[in-house]
């Protein structure tokens, strides 16, 4: 509420106003004298003219309050503007499903973002995690220093260093950043302040330690997982702690797998034979089996699919001194064919970096019937498994298997790697996409087109696109494929360019 | 030197601009090529002729054959984003006839405008007839201007807390009777009042001291002969619309001016584009207005951030800042201006001798190397003084990213209370920071 009395005097009505009250500042006293007051309401609004003039020249600047710290100075080259203005449109919502190329060729660049582009990136991360590890450099020392003053981007400190106190007093996320370092320089140490700190985490952050850990667990982490986490409250952390326990291959948990597998599977002559369990042991509850079986499977075959699932697939090879590629060319128990295949499938799905993709991945595709207790389809599985594997690798196999699925799935599974093949790959997956574009009944979406697009190889698109110039008409659906096409010929040309 | 953003700011709606960059490749053109001046295309359309497309470079005018009622069409617009995006990528360089035609017919026209002009001014007028006119004109200016000194008279008198004073529709209403009366100045400052005024936090301060601004006006108006003839025509200026004499000569100043920012608002289906640009020289500043009515866009063929070389004409009035549109110029480059080294105690210094000689001035630009307080509430410049500033929580974010607690180039307004920036630089490139289109 006003204190100033003339401004009191214009609200509250000046009909009965016989003076105007006193002058703010000497300095107006004349040029109040010289305002007539025969019509009080004119005198008023006209010593208000005057009073706005005074306050708005009469302005003073304050104190600068304690300077905030200022950013790092940024030690890399930044991106061309072109390449920026790229993205602020694929974040806006222009074909965002190449907005993993682009990140793949700033992260490839060694530069970083402007300042202006950060605010929308970091929300779309907050948003999207699995674009957050690729953006992490990109933001350079200033999207660092935005997180540690904004909570909602503080999952971009989980990989940066961080102090020794970070574990005692930091956020979640710089606790976890400071487990990643610390397992990185003295494991040991991160080990024991795990299990010392167990009892006192909350479930959702027990559960990130594990997803933080299960990537490389090591020989160390092995007291803690099995006497902590493989007994924990929370189902998830405990398949959890089951998967990583079974990937150090010193650890006593994977020792029993090996031994109940042996007992059950034999390889002999190139044919795998199957002898499930006749009784549950009870010791086996501690490492995680069930007894009872879920509606539709026999006791024995559940306990043996289990048995199966608990060894990851790449220790089969040492196990029965048999190739991986013998291995899934052996012919397979006739009896126990499903439970064998759904156990592999288990393990596969528990640690998919561990699961012999080359070899599995060309099985997976000739199994003539997919066993429906897996849980999974074959095109869910084939993502969790190409995923790990570095490009040349995961376009080997894709190259390997294009012709021999389904059209739709082979497409559904390009469509969703959204990732273009090395330059000179990719053959295979070409004339998959080029017999869908010509076949206009293929049941395509524009989403779909557009994260095909992505297949074509860097190196092949300009000839892509001069055919496609030839055609006299092209359906909408092979005209947003072309059209995405342009725009990554040039995303490509802007990261070229100096 | 076209930008994206112009292109985006020109075009008619979100349709036309995806269409017009589903457009921007050469698949779909049988020809382009351009020139320094003019850009031009022939595109394959549904017909069977390709459709002729021109555009010319120096005040983004365009020319297409299309059917297209939109305007410009999405050819124009597609040749455009072919020319920000690459300025090498025409094919030829030599002007077909059906360009070098347009462009000749264009400067026709403008000559024959111009000598048309000339021949109106040197003509005898008609005194008595000119007289008429002008009584009349003034006649209707000064009804309005009656009428509504007494309408504030008559709410101050009831008490400016009143709800009639502050219904924003009564407002309005005032404000196209001040446009009836051919004084568009006024009707501006009224759906000032209405917008704004009335949705300050502190209107009980902000709308009495609005209204004594109108009525100094209003009053200086009536009595506008005691006054000189610099106070007369910033009267006038005021007011708005045709001016009876226009015996002042606008001052012409050459410099070399940074398009430092630019603020595009739309309001009762017109849309005004302000730009502040300042003489790199001269050290002034000088606003530019553009206007469009909907759905028309405007063209800005001189991009924010870029220097511009120009004569600019500035009407005369108090304390001189507009001028006029016609004012000619040419981009030289783009990029930030030189090291600025005004303070913001220098910005308020400069402010107080504005009002001083205009008390009806209501902002004044800065360019300013600022950065935001611990706090986030205030603008700190290297002398290590402030000012509160206002932005939105997503423009304080991006202005945070952008200075990393550093100094950095920022163009905005002052208005007495606030800093609200405008435009800044981010390393090396000068970028906007409010909309740029309505």
């Amino acid at each position: 509420m006003t204190t100033d009395p003339l401004i009191a005097a214009s609200l509250l009505g000046t009909s009965r106003l016989a003076a105007l009250p006193p002058p703010p500042d000497a300095a107006l006293e004349a040029s109040w004298q010289a305002i007539p007051m025969d019509n009080p309401a004119a005198a008023v609004l006209q010593a208000l003219g005057l009073m706005r003039a005074m306050r708005r020249a009469g302005g003073r600047t304050l104190e600068s309050s304690a300077g905030g710290d200022e950013c790092p100075a940024e030690e890399q080259a930044y991106l061309p503007t072109l390449a920026v203005e790229s993205l602020l449109r694929l974040l806006r919502g222009e074909f965002p499903e190449i907005l993993p190329e682009w990140l793949r060729l700033a992260s490839a660049s060694s530069s970083i973002l402007r300042g202006r582009a950060l605010p929308e990136l970091l929300q779309a991360a907050t948003r999207n995690q699995a674009i957050r590890p690729s953006i992490r450099r990109l933001v350079g020392e200033r999207g660092l220093w935005i997180a540690r003053r904004h909570r909602e981007f503080s999952w971009l400190l989980e990989d940066a260093a961080v102090a020794d106190d970070a574990w005692s007093v930091g956020q979640p996320a710089e606790r976890l950043a400071w487990l990643r370092q610390t397992r990185t320089a003295k494991p040991e140490l991160a080990a024991e302040t795990i299990a010392s700190h167990w009892a006192q985490e909350e479930g959702g952050f027990r559960e990130s330690i594990l997803r933080l850990i299960a990537p490389q667990p090591l020989a160390c982490d092995e007291a803690w997982l099995e006497s902590l986490a493989l007994k924990d409250r929370r189902q998830v952390v405990r398949d959890l702690a089951a998967a990583a326990l079974s990937n150090i291959e010193s650890s006593a948990f994977r020792k029993r797998a090996i031994v109940r597998l042996q007992g059950c599977v034999k390889l002999e002559r190139g044919s795998i034979l199957v002898t499930p369990p006749a009784v549950f042991d009870p010791t086996w509850a501690a490492d995680g089996l069930k007894e009872k079986p879920p509606q539709g499977s026999g006791e024995r075959a559940w306990w043996l699919r289990q048995i199966i699932a608990l060894v990851p697939l790449d220790a089969w090879p040492a196990i029965f001194h048999v190739s991986a590629a013998d291995l899934f060319a052996s012919t397979l128990d006739p009896d126990w064919k499903t439970e064998l295949a759904a156990g592999w499938i288990d393990s596969a799905r528990s640690s998919p970096a561990h699961a012999l993709a080359e070899h599995f991945v060309p099985f997976l595709v000739k199994l003539s019937s997919w066993p429906a207790a897996s849980g999974i389809s074959l095109g869910a599985l084939l993502m969790l498994l190409l995923a790990p594997l570095v490009p040349a690798a995961r376009f080997g196999i894709l190259d390997k298997i294009a012709r021999e699925l389904p059209p739709a799935l082979a497409l559904d599974l390009l469509a969703s790697v959204a990732e273009s093949p090395p330059p000179g790959s990719g053959s295979a997956i070409l004339a998959v996409l080029d017999v869908a574009l010509a076949n206009p009944s293929t049941p395509l979406v524009r989403p779909q087109a557009r994260a095909l697009a992505i297949c074509v190889p860097a190196d092949a698109i300009q000839q892509r696109l001069e055919a496609l110039s030839r055609l006299p008409q092209l359906s909408s659906v092979a005209e947003e494929f072309a059209t995405t096409l342009e725009f990554r010929r040039s995303l490509l040309s802007h990261f070229a360019s100096p | 030197m076209l930008t994206p953003d112009q292109i985006t700011a020109i075009a008619p709606d979100a349709a036309s601009l995806k269409a017009g960059r589903d457009l921007a490749t050469p698949r779909k053109w049988q020809v382009t090529g351009g020139d320094a001046e003019v850009l031009w295309g022939l595109a394959m359309g549904s017909g069977k002729e390709p459709y002729q497309t021109r555009v010319s470079l120096g005040d983004l005018a365009t020319k297409c054959s299309c059917p297209s009622r939109k305007f410009p069409c999405k050819h124009a617009l597609g040749l455009m984003f072919i020319a920000a995006g690459n300025p090498g990528g025409f094919q030829q360089g030599e002007r077909p006839p059906w360009v070098s035609e347009w462009i000749d017919a264009r400067s026709a026209r403008e000559e024959k405008a111009v000598a048309r002009a000339e021949e109106k001014a040197s003509k005898p007028v008609d005194e008595k007839a000119a007289e008429k006119r002008r009584a009349k004109r003034e006649g209707r200016v000064e009804e309005g201007i009656a009428l509504l000194q007494q309408a504030i008279l008559d709410l101050t008198r009831e008490g400016l807390a009143s709800p009639g004073a502050r219904d924003a529709s009564a407002w309005e209403n005032l404000a196209r009777r001040m446009i009836d009366s051919q004084a568009p100045g006024l009707a501006g400052a009224l759906r000032h009042v209405a917008d704004t005024v009335l949705r300050d936090p502190e209107v009980d301060d902000e709308l009495p001291l609005e209204l004594g601004r109108l009525y100094l006006l209003l009053h200086g108006h009536s009595r506008r002969d005691e006054f000189d003839e610099l106070t007369r025509a910033e009267l006038q200026a005021q007011l708005g619309g045709k001016s009876g004499d226009e015996a002042l000569a606008p001052e012409v100043v050459e410099d070399d001016w940074f398009v430092a920012g630019r603020r595009v608002e739309e309001r009762d289906r017109l849309i005004t584009a302000s730009t502040w640009l300042y003489g790199t020289r001269s050290q002034r500043w000088a606003r530019l207005l553009r206007f469009a009515p909907v759905p028309q866009t405007i063209a800005e063929p001189w991009p924010l951030g870029s220097t511009v070389k120009a004569a600019l004409k500035f009407q005369p009035g108090l304390y001189p800042l507009r001028v006029g549109p016609d004012s000619e110029g040419f981009p030289l480059m783009s990029g930030s201006p030189g090291a600025h080294e005004e303070s913001l105690d220098a910005l308020l210094d400069r402010f107080a001798t504005a009002l001083a000689a205009n008390p009806f001035l209501r902002v004044l630009p800065f360019l300013i190397r600022l950065r935001p307080s611990a706090d986030g509430s205030l603008l700190c410049d290297a002398a290590g003084r402030a000012l509160p500033w206002i932005a939105s929580g997503d423009l304080a974010l991006k202005i945070e990213c952008i200075s990393g607690g550093r100094l950095v180039s920022i163009c905005g307004e002052w208005d007495g209370r606030f800093l609200r920036p405008l435009a800044m630089e981010d390393s090396g490139v000068w970028i906007p920071l409010v909309s740029q289109q309505a």
